[in-house]
């Protein structure tokens, strides 16, 4: 009962036209914030900290939550239209989308995309809403071997990037974790390969190495290839899927969606890693496994439905127990201490008309992003129809800023071009970029809590922890069985 | 971790070995398998890189799961798989490379993108997005030059409002710029 009660509470505090229409503005700047390559989920939200500083404490975090849940979606716009992954977790929904904007299905794609933000949004905050404080103290006690197990589980998604060669998809990944190690090691201190220079010491950013190795790359590719009419990239059409096509899909973006809540909800963990693991499970329980990487709308919505709902999930420690589980949780913590509020327990039982209402804005967040985004959709798909010629210098420009302005450092520009040239040799010899994203998102994680782990342990923790050998099985199995069923079929 | 100067001397030295024999295994590469010589020169780039890592990170303090285990232990792994995929190139059960496009014209890009990166640094973000973007799009044999002048002005103005005003983004204002007018 206290539940209903509080939840008709939050939705009190949206009566009025004020918080619709801050949460409008947010999802807005979300999605443009999100569709912008550079402008990470986590920058989009801090920016707007100071301005939500003058206005009362509910309706500001009503406005960046909005801010949070809508720059997921965006990510998968560019992903989708120019191979362009507007946010790191969009880097898993290139791998279908863009091959459907290159079938003319962009109006597919996009909408895939967008119902599956929707109802994965929605899930992420049912969850939130039914489970926050229990799923948050079970999140808590995981160990360094359970991260670890959890990150080599993540690792083990590269066998469903391989597309045929298992050999080369390791080379990709092993080379993404072997490039994360470039930096100030995260344990003992020491620097490793910066050759004396100070832009290594944090290593190589990510979104330089995401925009070099998928939007660099496909434009070097492309020129190479030289085809270049007059007209649009591919002739596309803003037809969504059909009813029919939706239902065939339920069941990804659902499974997905829990999928990625659960991930969200593990400090650290994130919307990148929970899109990677949904991909694989996808492909794997997937009736058309042949038809991922080649415009599979079941392969966007995985990636999608994950990346959205790990949302919800993320607020989950942040909202009951005050731990910021992502780098935009950190800014929202933020926030909500330059409002004098305290995240944790005892917020929900002192202000519960905040936590409540942020809860029913996020489901009305969604709800409005879906509208937004079925008319939006028509305007971003004239992207595509821009002359290749033209799109093309667009393409790199927006790469050169969109690398800029994460560190506004010249360094981080070069290490875009420098792994456009790299994007560019893997895919002409048959080595897919994708893993080498999976190695550096999850590198430091791996190593971390490996090194942990058995410095504090040693080595039996691995499999004295039931839910690391849980995990460790799971890893291991799925990434021998399609090795094993590889095999078998070059046998036949 | 600093390397001092006879460790630095052995690397560049090992270094100098591994790039000749990558370059006598090209060489041999192109005189048999002449189909196979890109597919070739990535993971044998690839050995060297990580072989050159290898090297470096016996100058890190050798602990107990230290910061050498983790570097070592993925060089090591690529090293195996790349070994791997040449010995199919070897044994010709792997692909042969694809068809040559038009390298020069994506020589040419590649080069106005690099004059592009170190003109910001000179005359400024601004002024080199404009030409970059205006002379690409006339590199790409497109010829309306009302439509290449007008995105180019407009994409530099997008920039300046949205990042520079609006974002606070502090994009290079170039040597020359902060010389005469700062």
């Amino acid at each position: 009962m206290d539940l209903i009660n509080n939840l008709l509470l939050g939705f009190s505090s949206l009566a009025g036209w004020q918080p619709i229409l801050i949460i409008v503005a947010g999802v807005i700047l979300g999605i443009i914030a999100g569709a912008m390559p550079g402008l990470s989920p986590s920058t989009a939200v801090a920016l707007l900290v100071p301005f939500s500083y003058t206005m009362e404490p509910g309706m500001a975090l009503i406005l960046l939550t909005s801010i949070y849940i809508a720059s997921n979606y965006g990510g998968s716009i560019t992903a989708v239209l120019i191979n362009t992954p507007g946010t790191p977790s969009a880097a898993v929904t290139t791998l279908d989308g863009y091959p459907l904007t290159q079938k003319g299905e962009a109006g597919k794609g996009l909408g895939t995309a967008l119902v599956a933000s929707t109802i994965g949004g929605a899930v992420g905050v049912l969850i939130l809403i039914l489970f926050a404080v229990p799923l948050a103290k079970i999140a808590l006690q995981f160990s360094s071997a359970d991260y670890f197990a959890l990150a080599l589980f993540g690792l083990a998604t590269v066998a469903s990037m391989g597309s045929g060669n298992i050999a080369k998809a390791l080379i990709a990944i092993l080379f993404g974790l072997l490039i994360k190690t470039i930096g100030i090691d995260p344990i003992s201190g020491v620097s490793r390969f910066t050759f004396g220079m100070d832009e290594l010491y944090d290593g190589f950013n990510l979104i330089p190495a995401l925009i070099g190795l998928f939007a660099v790359s496909v434009v070097f590719a492309k020129v190479e290839e030289w085809k270049m009419g007059s007209k649009g990239l591919v002739e596309v059409s803003n037809k969504l899927p059909s009813f029919s096509e939706f239902w065939k899909i339920k069941m990804t973006i659902l499974r997905s969606s829990v999928i990625g809540t659960i991930i969200g909800i593990f400090p650290g963990a994130g919307a990148t890693i929970a899109s990677f693991i949904s991909y694989d499970v996808a492909k794997r329980s997937s009736k058309t496994p042949e038809q991922f990487g080649k415009g599979s709308l079941e392969g966007v919505a995985a990636a999608e439905g994950a990346n959205s709902s790990s949302v919800g999930g993320a607020l989950v420690p942040l909202l009951a127990l005050g731990i910021p589980g992502s780098a935009t949780d950190a800014v929202l913590l933020g926030a909500f201490m330059l409002h004098d509020l305290n995240p944790g327990p005892l917020l929900f039982r002192d202000s519960p008309e905040i936590v409540y209402g942020i809860f029913t804005s996020l489901i009305l967040a969604n709800i409005i992003m879906l509208i937004l985004g079925l008319y939006g959709n028509r305007a971003f798909i004239k992207v595509v129809s821009v002359p290749a010629k033209i799109m093309y210098p667009m393409i790199l420009a927006i790469a050169i800023i969109g690398s800029f302005a994460v560190n506004g450092s010249l360094f981080d520009v070069a290490a875009c071009i420098g792994f456009g040239v790299i994007g560019w040799l893997f895919k002409r010899f048959g080595y897919p970029v994708a893993p080498v994203v999976l190695g550096i998102v999850l590198g430091k994680m791996i190593e971390e809590n490996y090194r942990r782990a058995v410095m504090m342990h040693g080595y039996s923790s691995f499999f004295m922890d039931k839910v690391s050998l849980v995990m460790l099985s799971l890893a291991a199995i799925s990434f021998i069985y399609p090795i094993i069923k590889q095999l078998r079929k070059k046998n036949k | 971790m600093e390397i001092n100067i006879s460790e630095g001397l052995n690397l560049a030295l090992f270094s100098l070995l591994l790039i000749i024999i990558e370059g006598s295994a090209a060489w041999w590469i192109a005189k048999n398998r002449r189909d196979m010589l890109g597919s070739f020169l990535v993971p044998a780039t690839l050995i060297v890189f990580s072989l050159i890592l290898w090297a470096v990170s016996r100058s890190f303090p050798d602990e107990d799961i230290g910061p050498i285990v983790i570097p070592q232990l993925w060089g090591t792994l690529i090293v195996v798989f790349c070994g791997y995929v040449i010995l199919t190139i070897v044994r010709r059960k792997a692909d042969v490379d694809p068809k040559t496009g038009n390298l020069k014209m994506l020589a040419v890009v590649v080069f106005l993108l690099l004059v592009y990166f170190f003109a910001m640094d000179i005359i400024g973000y601004f002024l080199s997005s404009f030409l970059f973007l205006g002379t690409l799009m006339y590199v790409l044999t497109y010829r309306n030059h009302k439509v290449i002048w007008s995105i180019s002005a407009g994409w530099v103005l997008f920039s300046y409002l949205i990042f520079f005003k609006m974002l606070y983004i502090a994009l290079p204002l170039g040597v020359i710029y902060e010389t005469f007018f700062e």
